[in-house]
């Protein structure tokens, strides 16, 4: 038997919940063989008979689930980096074991057992030890000889330099068969370092896997006029500029393009992250993704493929993800500069007892590895993570997803807020503003008829029968057969304007009215204001909105700074200028025209109902439009960073006190360990403190 | 304490058969859609695959 099978991109999933819908929604389908969806990656395999059902059965199939599918084509992002799991695994199970023994091994030294047993239980840590570190420690060797390469000095230099002499110098001494090994040391730093970096690479990946999905908005079907009318079916990647394409009412705009019609109306949502459709005349651009909501649209092709505007948002994302780099120059920086003194240390421990105290070979060595030893960040590596856990903990409960601990981090020490404000201030549709009840009813006879958002919130909670003989003209208005008219003031014959989204009516006695939509402000947006006035965040208005509406719906607020107009790439642009000022400035967005800023913003913070890639490219998410969640987040953080300060302080202290001590040659094993432990104790005891700010 | 000298052995010899389990595990790609997996085991009928499903889903092209 025959099949085909292809993946799909999926839009407006949201959880496992809706993938596992759609699963069981096309599984139940005739002559469907597989449909599997992964809820990570938001895109569903399906396999089917061609006999009953194509692919554009089944996207049908899809759509009328409330979803959006597209065929998925995988680029050459696709060529994934294996993941570490594998090497995880194995470090776990040897750290593991090598504890086991180790605690034998410490125990035996205090009382009666004999060098042979031992000699035994360090042959066995060594087996153990031997394949992590030759295989799941690469991990970190590779990037560190390629900095090496460059002259330059990462954290993975010291890790190296860490783990191979650590090793080196047990194999040394269980040759020697004396007590100084530290294969349990070498693994546990392999584990637990491994496993910070598998928590980085999913991250990494999901973000990868967003921007593939928004590229993968481009690849549509497409309707081409040849020069003798025909119409021509295509993938919207074989366009060239100067095509003629048709698009009807309904479906994506497959490349950018300008007008040639008289007259369209569109959904840029996906732009722009403005909600209403907007009204386009000859000759103006409309950009690739755009929805056209009254159409038939005859387009001329301007750019296609990477170079239409969504391409490249997607591409300004995975640029600015590349330029998210303070943080990881700053772990750099604290490299170059640690990292010698701890190498330095060492190597000056080895020098005096060898060359100078004229100790052996062997005594000298393990100085020097237990300089490295106790000077390894066990405590000050905990002391951000415990809190951090701690905090993310807490935020959870309260609805506010933090991504990383690095993100809480970054969002203590924010010095300015931006936001956006359709969609994240404010609510992301105009709301009806006081208007005459009875005739808000004749009208809603008519707007029932109509799909458009405005006419939508008209008959919003009003039970109306619709008005007899309903003719919707796309892109204008609706009309009965009784005269009556709803739609744009031109439409129904008013000669006025107004500055902000209007309907207008005209009764079928000829007597016009105007419904008023007015932008109206997130629940709590005075107590945003507030909060962050008292936190000391000037907050700075970015919008794509015009000057005039966002004028006034900053000064409304009395928000002080303000940015209208402002393109996806204005406000990268707007975040990186305050990046090299010096500036870490927080980005609050919801839209995909805010995705590139959000990314290249020092800490960025989107919504839960905001668009997927905004979601997907925050380092925070608050479950709940809600803006009072914003300062209570940022408090928190503050707190968090100021119980890690103290974690810091105390590992220095400990590193003060247990570095000569080590030097000096006063340190054994076990005393070495037991230090360790009860530094680590100390510092997770202290992160428990954190408490919810009041 | 002789006993320890094929003890232990044999005690990480079990541990690596599991190690083996875990190996097999990840590079039959079992780790790389947890969520929907976990919905799935709900929602799917109790009926042994076909033999046809069963090499669709074996497929390594159709594991998503």
């Amino acid at each position: 038997m025959t099949s085909q099978s292809l993946t799909f991109a999926l839009e407006g999933v949201n959880c496992a919940g809706c993938i596992s819908k759609i699963e069981n929604h096309i599984s139940q389908r005739q002559g469907v063989m597989l449909a599997r969806g992964n809820a990570t990656t938001r895109r569903i395999r399906l396999v089917w008979d061609p006999a009953h059902q194509t692919a554009n059965t089944l996207a049908d199939q899809i759509r009328a689930l409330g979803y959006g599918a597209l065929p998925f084509h995988p680029g050459d992002a696709m060529l994934k980096e294996p993941s570490m799991l594998p090497q995880l695994g194995l470090a776990g199970f040897a750290m593991m074991n090598i504890m086991g023994i180790s605690f034998a091994v410490w125990a035996g030294v205090g009382t009666d057992m004999g060098p042979g047993s031992m000699q035994f239980l360090h042959w066995i840590s060594a087996a153990l030890a031997t394949p992590v570190v030759f295989y799941a420690g690469a991990v970190f060797y590779a990037p560190a000889l390629r900095a090496l390469q460059h002259g330059q000095m990462t954290m993975d230099t010291p890790i190296t330099v860490a783990i191979l002499v650590t090793f080196a110098a047990s194999v040394f001494e269980t040759l020697r068969g004396t007590h100084h090994v530290y294969f349990d040391a070498v693994t546990a730093l392999i584990f637990f370092l491994l496993i910070g970096r598998v928590i980085e690479l999913v991250l990494k990946r999901r973000s990868g896997d967003a921007a593939e999905n928004l590229r993968n908005l481009m690849h549509i079907e497409a309707r081409r006029e040849l020069p003798d009318g025909a119409i021509e079916r295509l993938p919207a990647d074989q366009l060239y500029p100067n095509d003629i394409i048709i698009v009807e009412t309904g479906e994506r705009v497959p490349a950018d393009g300008i007008l040639l019609s008289e007259h369209a109306q569109v959904d840029e949502s996906a732009i722009s992250g403005e909600t209403l459709p907007r009204d386009v005349d000859r000759a103006e651009a409309i950009a690739a993704s755009a929805i056209v909501f009254a159409g038939p649209a005859r387009l001329r092709v301007t750019h296609v493929g990477e170079d239409a505007q969504i391409g490249k948002i997607a591409q300004m994302i995975s640029d600015a993800s590349g330029y998210k780099g303070p943080m990881q120059k700053r772990a750099d920086q604290f490299a170059r500069s640690y990292i010698p003194l701890v190498l330095g240390g060492g190597v000056l421990g080895f020098v005096i007892w060898y060359v100078f105290l004229g100790a052996s070979f062997a005594d000298a060595l393990m100085i020097a590895v237990a300089v490295l030893v106790v000077t390894c960040p066990c405590a000050a590596g905990l002391a951000t993570p415990a809190v951090s856990a701690r905090a993310v903990n807490l935020l959870m409960a309260s609805g506010i997803v933090v991504k990383s601990g690095d993100a809480l981090e970054r969002l203590s020490n924010i010095s300015a807020v931006i936001a956006d404000k359709t969609g994240t201030l404010s609510a992301p549709l105009p709301q009806l503003f006081m208007c005459d009840e009875a005739i808000q009813k004749e009208a809603a006879k008519l707007a029932i008829g109509s799909s458009h958002p405005l006419a939508r919130m008209l008959c919003a909670d009003l039970q109306v029968v619709p008005a007899a003989g309903l003719s919707e003209k796309p892109g204008r208005g609706i009309l009965a057969s009784n005269g009556a008219r709803l739609g744009s003031a031109h439409f129904v014959g008013a000669d006025q304007t107004v500055d902000h989204p209007a309907l207008w009516y005209c009764s079928p006695e000829g007597q016009t009215y105007c419904f008023s939509f007015h932008e109206t402000p997130r629940d709590d947006l005075e107590y945003l204001i507030h909060s962050l006035r008292d936190q000391n965040l000037p907050l700075t208005l970015l919008s794509g909105d015009s000057h005039l509406a966002v004028t006034a719906f900053a000064q409304k607020h009395g928000i002080k700074t303000w940015h209208a107009a402002a393109s996806p790439q204005d406000k990268l642009r707007f975040l990186q200028d305050c990046l090299s000022a010096g500036e870490k400035p927080l980005m609050f967005g919801d839209g995909i025209n805010d995705a590139p800023a959000l990314q290249a913003a020092y800490v960025s913070v989107s919504f839960a109902s905001a668009t997927e890639v905004a979601q997907i490219t925050a380092d925070i998410v608050l479950a709940h439009p809600d803006p009072k969640l914003l300062p209570y987040a940022i408090a928190t953080a503050r707190d968090a960073r100021h119980l890690i300060g103290q974690n810091l302080w105390f590992s220095a202290a400990y590193n003060i006190v247990t570095v000569p001590l080590a030097l000096a040659g006063l340190l054994s094993p076990l005393i070495a360990a037991g230090l360790m432990s009860a530094s680590s104790i100390i510092v997770l005891a202290n992160s428990l403190r954190l408490k919810e700010p009041k | 304490m002789t006993a320890i000298i094929y003890l232990i052995p044999i005690s990480i010899g079990l541990g690596l058969c599991g190690l083996l389990g875990f190996f097999w595990s990840v590079r039959t790609h079992q780790y790389d859609n947890m969520e929907s997996d976990a919905f799935r085991v709900l929602s799917a009928e109790d009926v042994p695959l076909s033999d046809q499903e069963r090499s669709i889903l074996c497929d390594p092209e159709n594991r998503s």
